[in-house]
């Protein structure tokens, strides 16, 4: 923890803090292509081939999800090789957790990590339906497991609790239907706490956090039912439900920001969305940031990523084109000027990671010492700043409170 | 391996004794390619696919093992624009529009053709001009009354059996049942990685029975194929062999098809009726699965007729045909309904001879109608193709063709549960040919060059800002090339030689960044050599051949592509009494290799065939 404090401390030090980024690239399934890109802020470069380049290696197949652990190590969830990779922030290979086969998206308190995945095993565990794993970050290796409902997806921590949102998502073809409930687990038990039915089918997609806010993508069945956006209360376990999807969502600690299309199988006819929602009103309004944004996003051939990042408030989103070509990056500053040119990535750019530049990991402690402890300044979980309407665990002056 | 079609009687060699029923006037009208029986058996090979591998101008797509689909693609136009028919009747897939080669065997085949365009010849039925490249097979009618019983035993855990007892002039029944463990090494060796490993449920049994019988202008053809086989995915990283994903396929196909033909007088009659029950079964749900498990099964049926008239007089002939295919589907995939399709073709077909000129040119009408809930809007179409040769003199001849003609949405680009699009349009290709053919009594050589284009290609995309995917038409590619072989004999020596140069490039969207690059899988230059050489009671023979490297992203320069390779496969045959001792081996120097990336072909195996001749 105390790296971490130490590391927020230097970027709420510098000024221009400027945003480095990893990015996802999915690849296409079966041909062993998933890729990651860094975007290095500093020389204003990109580098495609990551992994590969830094670690001689391959990262496999269908990279899925990517977050941040502590301030040096990152783990993304490579779906189809079957393997958590962790890597630091010069992309070096910080080993990998195998038994959490099919794993889906991740979510950490910063000494665990928490997996959902489809499968039905977990070494030599297994589940009728899908599962949660907890992963000991130090050790990499799995402490315990949680069976939640078919085809769990995203997962996000809250005050000691862990919300998953059940899909049921291989409905068109098993036997079973889709799921509509959050599920609410005791994070330190890996107990079932109780499950929370939001009356949306498919609970896939994106879930981003504010505060005690999340933000769930219900993708409806394509057919009949229709997709919607679910804003979920984690202090009063209540949800509020909008008509429009949030295929791809994010947040800058206070407001998600939403795209989504609405496609039904019956009239092969779609309509795009691009909405901001307030959860503290439970209001929405269309667009992102301004006009030059949501035109960027409106005009994109296949929108596959939106990321605000928590240090600058930039907004990043990808452009997958084709899905067979390399996609491309973009980015803007909340008032609406390129943070760079568009930069080429890679096939399928899903997901997008940021971590401030002015910061070494290397020599924390020697470098920052303990004067940065107590600025006054408010941090939430992964030494992110965050202002007075943070909800949830902070961190001040380097004691850890809960803020209500 | 034939350039032309033999009809010339000078030649009286054994390699040329192919009873094909042709009119001297289409000669060369139509780049064709054949392999005849004694080729076949000459061949270290076992299914229609490996044997069309060596002809000019084709792609087969192989996904490894025995038990791996293989289908074949020609002249870059895509798998589904080929038609297989067997004794002129189409071998179709209502539900997905791909023929697994791997079903069909050689073994009862008298020769195996393919034609650029369609075959020209009186009585075509309309189906025949339906597809823009088209592959015969023809049975073998026997000469004798025979016995014949084998055994085979090769490389990972192969083992084949097979039986015919052959009627002379009148039929055959032939039984082949195989086993393949399919458990092959396999290794990746780059710069990122060397990854070794042994190919994991890629077993396959199969089991097939075929009869034909011929009564004076009647063929009767029955086939029944039973498999089971494993469907291994492709080789990503993985940490050990403890997670993996487990397909099984089960397939049952069994068609009965009887004909009539008719043409040794002006007026000429053809009839076929063909009855088809195919049954597929799809299970994933084992629990060493890591993904969506999956059951299915899929029925499909279909009934066909067609009729064909010709008539000629003096250099002109003239042909008429209607035909008519009643296909069904019936799965229990959820949200998938019931559907039934009728297909009515209607063809018109002229061949004009004056002095070295033969003109061909036909008129083909489809109409397609789906009955299903909520099924697509009906298709009518007219297509046409049109085809001239002029023969300079005893050696040299010069053709030219176009053909344009499409093919209709399968019922699971249109209805398949989360996938299909019935709003989808036809994917069309349209293909211009001049080429230039050499005869004398030992070289037989053909030169072509081509263009062709396809349009509203069918494709599998998913929509702005949402996860799903479905089918849309998306999608413009051009393709240019020159195809040439070479057929050399010599007493008792015979080298086939092809080659195709192609440049298949991708003119989707001038703004993407994949505009104007090589068609993924689509290698610059290919060429093949098959040497054979028979003598005395001993037989062999050594093929060659050579794949430039592929790209496999469509934006090429985001990949390495797939290395070229080459692969030289051999076999040797000894016949003493009633007995034949084969010995082959394929890949003989162990070149690693992918078709598929990801999808790696089985190295070095050897397979040693005992027959008995009754």
């Amino acid at each position: 923890m105390a790296a971490m404090l130490c590391c927020c401390c230097a970027m709420a030090q510098s000024n221009d803090v400027k945003d480095n980024l990893i990015i996802c690239n999915e690849g296409n399934w079966q041909s062993d292509n998933g890729q990651l890109s860094f975007y290095d802020a500093t020389t204003g470069t990109l580098t495609n081939k990551w992994f590969r380049t830094v670690n001689n290696k391959k990262l496999g197949d269908t990279p899925n999800d990517i977050i941040q652990i502590n301030d040096d190590l990152f783990a993304i969830c490579v779906n189809w090789s079957n393997i958590i990779q962790y890597i630091n922030r010069k992309g070096e290979d910080m080993g990998a957790t195998e038994n959490v086969p099919n794993n889906r998206r991740m979510c950490t308190d910063g000494k665990y990590l928490y997996v959902t995945s489809y499968a039905h095993q977990c070494g030599s565990t297994t589940f009728t339906k899908g599962y949660v794993a907890k992963i000991d970050v130090d050790t990499k290796n799995i402490v315990a497991t949680c069976e939640v409902g078919w085809e769990p997806e995203g997962i996000r921590f809250y005050n000691g609790k862990l919300y998953v949102a059940n899909t049921g998502g291989y409905a068109f073809s098993e036997s079973h239907d889709y799921e509509t409930t959050i599920q609410i687990l005791d994070a330190k038990s890996m107990t079932s706490i109780k499950t929370i039915d939001t009356g949306c089918i498919n609970l896939y997609g994106e879930m981003s956090q504010a505060g005690q806010y999340l933000c769930i993508n219900s993708c409806g069945d394509y057919y009949e039912v229709e997709p919607k956006t679910i804003i979920f209360d984690c202090k009063t376990e209540t949800c509020h439900i909008f008509n429009f999807p949030c295929t791809y969502n994010t947040t800058d600690g206070q407001l998600f920001y939403t795209v989504g299309s609405y496609f039904s199988y019956n009239t092969y006819d779609y309509v795009y969305y691009i909405n901001t929602i307030d959860p503290s009103t439970m209001t929405y309004s269309e667009g992102i940031y301004n006009d030059v944004v949501t035109n960027e996003i409106r005009d994109l051939t296949s929108p596959y990523e939106i990321y605000v990042s928590p240090y600058t408030k930039n907004i990043y989103f990808t452009d997958a084109g084709s899905y067979a070509s390399a996609g491309y990056l973009y980015g803007y500053t909340p008032d609406g000027s390129p943070v760079f040119e568009r930069q080429k990535v890679y096939i399928n750019p899903a997901h997008i990671i940021a971590f401030p530049t002015g910061s070494t990991p290397t020599a924390v402690d020697a470098t920052f010492g303990n004067k940065y402890r107590d600025n006054g300044i408010t941090y939430d979980l992964l030494g992110r700043p965050v202002d007075d309407n943070y909800r949830g665990i902070v961190i001040k002056n380097g004691k850890k409170f809960i803020k209500k | 391996m034939q350039a032309a079609a033999p009809t010339s009687k000078s030649i009286t060699d054994s390699i040329f004794e192919i009873k094909e029923v042709s009119v001297v006037a289409t000669r060369n009208l139509t780049p064709q390619q054949t392999i005849s029986r004694v080729q076949i058996e000459n061949l270290a090979s076992s299914s229609v696919a490996d044997a069309l591998k060596y002809m000019s101008g084709v792609q087969i797509k192989d996904y490894g093992g025995l038990g791996g689909q293989k289908t074949v693609n020609v002249r870059s136009l895509g798998s589904q624009h080929v038609g297989i028919y067997l004794d002129g009747v189409r071998i179709t897939n209502a539900q997905n529009g791909t023929v697994d080669l791997g079903k069909y065997s050689l073994t009862t085949l008298e020769s195996v053709s393919l034609f650029n365009a369609n075959k020209v010849e009186q009585l075509m039925v309309a189906s025949e001009f339906a597809s823009a490249s088209t592959v015969y097979l023809k049975t073998k009618r026997p000469e004798k009354t025979s016995f014949l019983a084998s055994y085979s035993i090769g490389s990972f855990g192969t083992h084949k059996l097979n039986a015919t007892y052959s009627f002379k002039k009148y039929g055959f029944i032939d039984a082949a049942y195989t086993h393949s463990d399919g458990d092959y090494p396999f290794r990746y060796k780059t710069e990122y990685e060397d990854t070794t490993g042994t190919r994991r449920n890629s077993d396959i049994d199969m089991m097939r029975i075929e009869s034909c019988f011929f009564f004076k202008n009647f063929e009767w053809h029955t086939y029944f194929f039973n498999s089971q086989r494993g469907l291994p995915g492709g080789v990503v990283r993985r940490l050990s062999d403890k997670y993996t994903d487990v397909g099984r396929e089960w397939d049952r196909n069994f068609f009965s098809q009887l004909s009539y033909r008719n043409n040794n007088k002006a007026l000429g009659y053809r009839a076929i009726l063909k009855y088809t029950n195919d049954k597929m079964h799809y299970r994933s749900d084992y629990p060493e699965n890591m993904s969506v498990h999956s059951n299915n099964q899929y029925h499909q049926q279909d009934i066909y007729g067609a009729a064909a008239f010709s008539y000629s007089f003096k250099g002109l002939s003239v042909s008429a045909s209607s035909d008519l295919r009643w296909s069904d589907l019936t799965t229990d995939v959820k949200r998938f309904h019931y559907v039934w399709r009728l297909d009515n073709k209607n063809s018109l077909s002229a061949i004009f001879n004056f002095r070295g000129f033969t003109l061909n040119a036909s008129a083909l009408y489809t109409s397609v109608t789906d009955h299903t809930h909520n099924g697509a809007k009906p298709l009518d179409k007219f297509t046409y193709d049109a085809l001239a040769s002029y023969k300079l003199n005893k050696h040299f001849s010069f053709r030219s063709f176009y053909k344009s003609v499409f093919r209709a949405p399968t019922l699971n680009d249109l209805y398949y549960t989360l996938v299909g699009n019935r709003n989808l349009k036809p994917e069309y290709t349209k293909q211009w040919d001049v080429g230039l053919c050499y005869n004398n009594s030992f070289l037989a050589l053909q030169v072509d060059a081509y263009y062709n284009k396809v349009t509203d290609r069918i494709v599998c995309l998913p929509l702005k800002g949402s996860f799903q995917w479905t089918m849309l038409n998306y999608g413009y590619t051009r393709c240019m090339g020159i195809d040439w072989s070479a057929n050399i004999n010599y007493r008792n020596h015979s080298l086939f030689l092809s080659g195709a140069f192609q440049d298949d490039r991708n003119l989707t969207n001038p703004d993407g960044d994949d505009y104007r690059d090589y068609i993924a899988y689509s290698p610059k230059w290919t060429f093949s050599a098959i040497y054979s050489l028979n003598w005395k009671a001993l037989s062999g023979s050594i093929s060659y051949m050579f794949v430039d490297k592929r790209f496999w992203t469509a934006e090429n320069d985001i990949e390495d592509p797939l290395n070229a390779y080459m692969c030289v496969d051999a076999k040797v045959a000894y016949r003493f009494w009633r007995f034949t001792a084969e010995l082959e081996c394929q890949n003989i120097f162990n070149k690693p290799y992918e078709m598929i990336q990801r999808w790696p072909m089985p190295g070095r195996r050897f397979m040693a065939t005992f027959k008995f001749t009754l």
